[in-house]
Protein backbone atom coordinates (compact mmCIF):
# COMPACT_ATOMS: atom_id res chain seq x y z
CA UNK A 1 0.00 0.00 0.00
CA UNK A 2 2.59 2.60 -0.57
CA UNK A 3 0.68 3.85 -3.78
CA UNK A 4 1.46 8.20 -3.42
CA UNK A 5 -1.70 9.43 -5.35
CA UNK A 6 -1.14 12.47 -7.80
CA UNK A 7 -3.55 14.72 -7.68
CA UNK A 8 -4.06 18.11 -9.21
CA UNK A 9 -5.81 20.87 -7.20
CA UNK A 10 -7.47 24.24 -8.99
CA UNK A 11 -7.54 26.69 -6.18
CA UNK A 12 -9.37 29.71 -5.96
CA UNK A 13 -7.19 32.86 -5.10
CA UNK A 14 -9.39 34.69 -2.56
CA UNK A 15 -10.64 30.96 -1.03
CA UNK A 16 -8.70 27.78 -0.66
CA UNK A 17 -5.69 29.24 -2.02
CA UNK A 18 -5.55 31.49 1.14
CA UNK A 19 -6.92 28.63 3.02
CA UNK A 20 -3.79 26.73 2.45
CA UNK A 21 -1.61 29.42 3.11
CA UNK A 22 -2.94 29.75 6.73
CA UNK A 23 -2.88 26.27 7.00
CA UNK A 24 0.84 26.39 6.40
CA UNK A 25 1.67 29.77 8.45
CA UNK A 26 -0.15 27.29 11.54
CA UNK A 27 1.84 24.78 10.62
CA UNK A 28 -1.71 21.86 10.25
CA UNK A 29 -0.28 19.09 8.58
CA UNK A 30 -1.84 17.32 5.56
CA UNK A 31 -1.03 15.22 2.96
CA UNK A 32 2.02 16.34 0.31
CA UNK A 33 0.21 14.69 -2.79
CA UNK A 34 -1.18 17.66 -4.10
CA UNK A 35 -0.43 20.02 -6.87
CA UNK A 36 -2.01 22.93 -6.83
CA UNK A 37 -2.87 25.79 -9.53
CA UNK A 38 -4.19 28.72 -8.50
CA UNK A 39 -6.85 30.30 -10.80
CA UNK A 40 -8.35 34.06 -9.98
CA UNK A 41 -11.45 32.43 -9.36
CA UNK A 42 -13.59 28.85 -9.83
CA UNK A 43 -15.65 30.15 -12.10
CA UNK A 44 -12.54 30.73 -14.58
CA UNK A 45 -12.40 26.44 -14.35
CA UNK A 46 -13.92 24.41 -17.47
CA UNK A 47 -14.42 21.03 -18.14
CA UNK A 48 -11.28 20.86 -20.70
CA UNK A 49 -9.03 21.63 -17.69
CA UNK A 50 -10.33 18.77 -15.53
CA UNK A 51 -10.18 15.97 -18.32
CA UNK A 52 -6.78 17.03 -19.95
CA UNK A 53 -5.97 16.81 -15.97
CA UNK A 54 -6.53 13.20 -16.02
CA UNK A 55 -5.03 12.58 -19.29
CA UNK A 56 -1.64 13.99 -17.90
CA UNK A 57 -2.19 11.45 -15.27
CA UNK A 58 -3.41 12.70 -12.41
CA UNK A 59 -5.34 10.69 -10.51
CA UNK A 60 -7.71 13.35 -8.91
CA UNK A 61 -8.78 16.76 -9.04
CA UNK A 62 -9.96 18.74 -6.56
CA UNK A 63 -11.59 22.26 -7.01
CA UNK A 64 -11.51 24.33 -4.07
CA UNK A 65 -13.32 27.41 -4.17
CA UNK B 1 -18.85 26.90 -10.91
CA UNK B 2 -21.87 24.15 -10.22
CA UNK B 3 -23.43 23.76 -13.89
CA UNK B 4 -19.69 23.24 -14.89
CA UNK B 5 -18.80 21.17 -12.01
CA UNK B 6 -22.04 18.89 -13.00
CA UNK B 7 -21.67 18.50 -17.03
CA UNK B 8 -18.01 17.47 -16.23
CA UNK B 9 -19.22 14.68 -13.90
CA UNK B 10 -21.50 13.81 -16.07
CA UNK B 11 -18.34 13.43 -19.08
CA UNK B 12 -16.56 11.40 -16.32
CA UNK B 13 -18.76 9.35 -16.13
CA UNK B 14 -19.37 8.77 -19.80
CA UNK B 15 -15.90 7.82 -20.32
CA UNK B 16 -15.98 5.46 -17.19
CA UNK B 17 -14.27 7.21 -14.61
CA UNK B 18 -15.35 6.56 -10.81
CA UNK B 19 -17.13 10.19 -9.76
CA UNK B 20 -14.73 9.93 -6.28
CA UNK B 21 -12.26 10.80 -8.82
CA UNK B 22 -13.48 14.90 -9.26
CA UNK B 23 -14.34 17.04 -6.04
CA UNK B 24 -16.11 20.27 -5.94
CA UNK B 25 -15.46 21.98 -2.44
CA UNK B 26 -15.47 24.87 -0.64
CA UNK B 27 -13.15 26.71 2.16
CA UNK B 28 -12.96 30.03 3.01
CA UNK B 29 -9.92 32.15 3.71
CA UNK B 30 -10.62 31.50 7.30
CA UNK B 31 -10.82 28.36 7.49
CA UNK B 32 -7.50 26.52 7.07
CA UNK B 33 -8.85 23.58 9.41
CA UNK B 34 -12.16 22.61 7.07
CA UNK B 35 -9.46 22.91 3.90
CA UNK B 36 -6.83 20.59 5.67
CA UNK B 37 -10.06 18.39 6.23
CA UNK B 38 -11.36 18.45 2.68
CA UNK B 39 -7.46 17.46 1.56
CA UNK B 40 -7.28 14.79 3.75
CA UNK B 41 -10.47 13.51 3.16
CA UNK B 42 -10.11 13.40 -0.49
CA UNK B 43 -6.17 12.22 -0.54
CA UNK B 44 -7.61 9.20 1.40
CA UNK B 45 -10.57 8.20 -1.07
CA UNK B 46 -8.13 8.45 -3.64
CA UNK B 47 -5.41 6.32 -2.17
CA UNK B 48 -8.45 4.05 -1.52
CA UNK B 49 -9.52 4.07 -5.70
CA UNK B 50 -5.99 3.64 -6.13
CA UNK B 51 -4.07 4.94 -9.65
CA UNK B 52 -6.59 5.93 -12.54
CA UNK B 53 -8.06 2.95 -14.07
CA UNK B 54 -7.79 0.70 -11.66
CA UNK B 55 -10.62 0.62 -9.58
CA UNK B 56 -12.38 1.51 -13.24
CA UNK B 57 -11.19 -1.63 -14.47
CA UNK B 58 -9.98 -0.09 -17.49
CA UNK B 59 -6.26 -0.33 -18.82
CA UNK B 60 -4.15 2.83 -19.93
CA UNK B 61 -4.64 2.52 -23.62
CA UNK B 62 -8.56 2.33 -23.20
CA UNK B 63 -8.03 5.20 -20.13
CA UNK B 64 -5.68 7.63 -22.84
CA UNK B 65 -8.16 7.28 -26.10
CA UNK B 66 -11.25 8.23 -24.26
CA UNK B 67 -9.57 10.94 -22.10
CA UNK B 68 -8.92 11.96 -25.55
CA UNK B 69 -11.99 11.90 -27.30
CA UNK B 70 -13.44 13.68 -24.00
CA UNK B 71 -11.18 16.05 -24.47
CA UNK B 72 -11.39 17.13 -28.37
CA UNK B 73 -15.70 17.09 -26.96
CA UNK B 74 -14.64 19.42 -24.15
CA UNK B 75 -13.25 21.93 -27.09
CA UNK B 76 -16.45 21.36 -28.94
CA UNK B 77 -18.57 24.86 -29.92
CA UNK B 78 -21.62 23.23 -29.99
CA UNK B 79 -21.15 21.88 -26.58
CA UNK B 80 -19.46 25.67 -25.61
CA UNK B 81 -22.81 27.25 -26.81
CA UNK B 82 -25.04 24.90 -24.76
CA UNK B 83 -23.29 25.60 -21.98
CA UNK B 84 -23.80 29.72 -22.61
CA UNK B 85 -27.63 29.27 -23.13
CA UNK B 86 -28.15 27.44 -20.31
CA UNK B 87 -26.39 29.54 -18.11
CA UNK B 88 -28.44 32.46 -19.48
CA UNK B 89 -31.46 30.57 -18.35
CA UNK B 90 -30.42 30.26 -14.92
CA UNK B 91 -29.21 33.13 -14.32
CA UNK B 92 -32.79 34.22 -15.75
CA UNK B 93 -34.53 31.85 -13.77
CA UNK B 94 -32.50 31.98 -10.37
CA UNK B 95 -32.80 28.26 -9.21
CA UNK B 96 -29.55 27.35 -8.66
CA UNK B 97 -30.77 24.71 -6.14
CA UNK B 98 -28.63 21.08 -7.34
CA UNK B 99 -31.94 19.47 -8.17
CA UNK B 100 -32.92 21.56 -10.82
CA UNK B 101 -29.15 21.46 -12.50
CA UNK B 102 -28.94 18.00 -12.40
CA UNK B 103 -32.29 18.01 -14.64
CA UNK B 104 -31.49 20.86 -16.67
CA UNK B 105 -28.26 19.59 -17.64
CA UNK B 106 -29.31 16.03 -17.95
CA UNK B 107 -32.13 17.17 -20.68
CA UNK B 108 -30.19 19.77 -22.29
CA UNK B 109 -26.10 18.74 -22.22
CA UNK B 110 -26.12 14.90 -21.56
CA UNK B 111 -27.34 13.90 -24.87
CA UNK B 112 -24.93 16.53 -26.73
CA UNK B 113 -22.01 14.90 -24.43
CA UNK B 114 -23.41 11.15 -25.24
CA UNK B 115 -23.46 12.16 -28.66
CA UNK B 116 -20.17 13.94 -29.71
CA UNK B 117 -18.10 11.64 -27.26
CA UNK B 118 -19.46 8.49 -29.31
CA UNK B 119 -18.84 9.97 -32.45
CA UNK B 120 -15.20 10.95 -31.66
CA UNK B 121 -14.53 7.79 -30.43
CA UNK B 122 -16.37 5.48 -33.36
CA UNK B 123 -14.16 7.81 -35.31
CA UNK B 124 -11.14 6.94 -33.98
CA UNK B 125 -11.90 3.16 -34.00
CA UNK B 126 -13.02 3.49 -37.66
CA UNK B 127 -9.61 5.32 -38.90
CA UNK B 128 -8.24 1.89 -37.57
CA UNK B 129 -10.27 0.13 -40.16
CA UNK B 130 -13.07 -2.25 -40.25
CA UNK B 131 -14.67 -3.11 -37.10
CA UNK B 132 -17.99 -4.30 -35.80
CA UNK B 133 -20.97 -3.08 -33.92
CA UNK B 134 -19.49 -5.69 -30.74
CA UNK B 135 -16.32 -4.27 -30.36
CA UNK B 136 -17.71 -0.37 -31.01
CA UNK B 137 -19.64 -1.66 -28.02
CA UNK B 138 -17.15 -2.75 -26.04
CA UNK B 139 -14.44 -0.17 -26.73
CA UNK B 140 -16.92 2.72 -26.14
CA UNK B 141 -18.80 1.50 -23.08
CA UNK B 142 -21.78 2.78 -24.77
CA UNK B 143 -25.66 1.28 -24.77
CA UNK B 144 -26.96 0.39 -28.35
CA UNK B 145 -29.35 3.06 -28.15
CA UNK B 146 -26.52 5.89 -27.67
CA UNK B 147 -24.76 4.30 -31.03
CA UNK B 148 -27.24 3.38 -33.24
CA UNK B 149 -28.15 7.52 -34.56
CA UNK B 150 -25.02 8.09 -34.64
CA UNK B 151 -23.80 5.50 -36.82
CA UNK B 152 -27.16 5.89 -39.00
CA UNK B 153 -26.18 9.63 -39.39
CA UNK B 154 -22.70 8.41 -40.56
CA UNK B 155 -24.00 6.45 -43.22
CA UNK B 156 -26.49 9.21 -44.34
CA UNK B 157 -23.02 11.14 -44.71
CA UNK B 158 -21.60 8.20 -46.28
CA UNK B 159 -18.79 8.30 -44.27
CA UNK B 160 -19.26 4.35 -43.26
CA UNK B 161 -20.32 1.37 -45.09
CA UNK B 162 -22.22 -0.82 -42.91
CA UNK B 163 -21.62 -4.86 -44.01
CA UNK B 164 -23.56 -7.07 -41.90
CA UNK B 165 -22.24 -6.55 -38.71
CA UNK B 166 -19.10 -5.21 -39.59
CA UNK B 167 -18.62 -1.16 -40.90
CA UNK B 168 -16.33 -0.34 -42.86
CA UNK B 169 -14.76 3.29 -42.98
CA UNK B 170 -15.09 4.82 -46.45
Amino acid sequence: MNFNPKILSFFCHWCCYAAADSAGVARYKYPPNNRVVRVMCTGRIDPLFIVEAFRAGADGVLVGG
Amino acid sequence: MLIIEEVTRRLLELVGLRPERFRVDWASAAEAPLFVQIVTNFTEGIKKLGPLGEAEGLDQGTLKWRLKAASEVAKKSRLRAALGSLAREFKKAGDYSPENISKRVEEKIVPILKKELFEEEIKELLSKGPISIDAILKKTGATTDDIVPILEAMQKKGKVERKGETLEPK
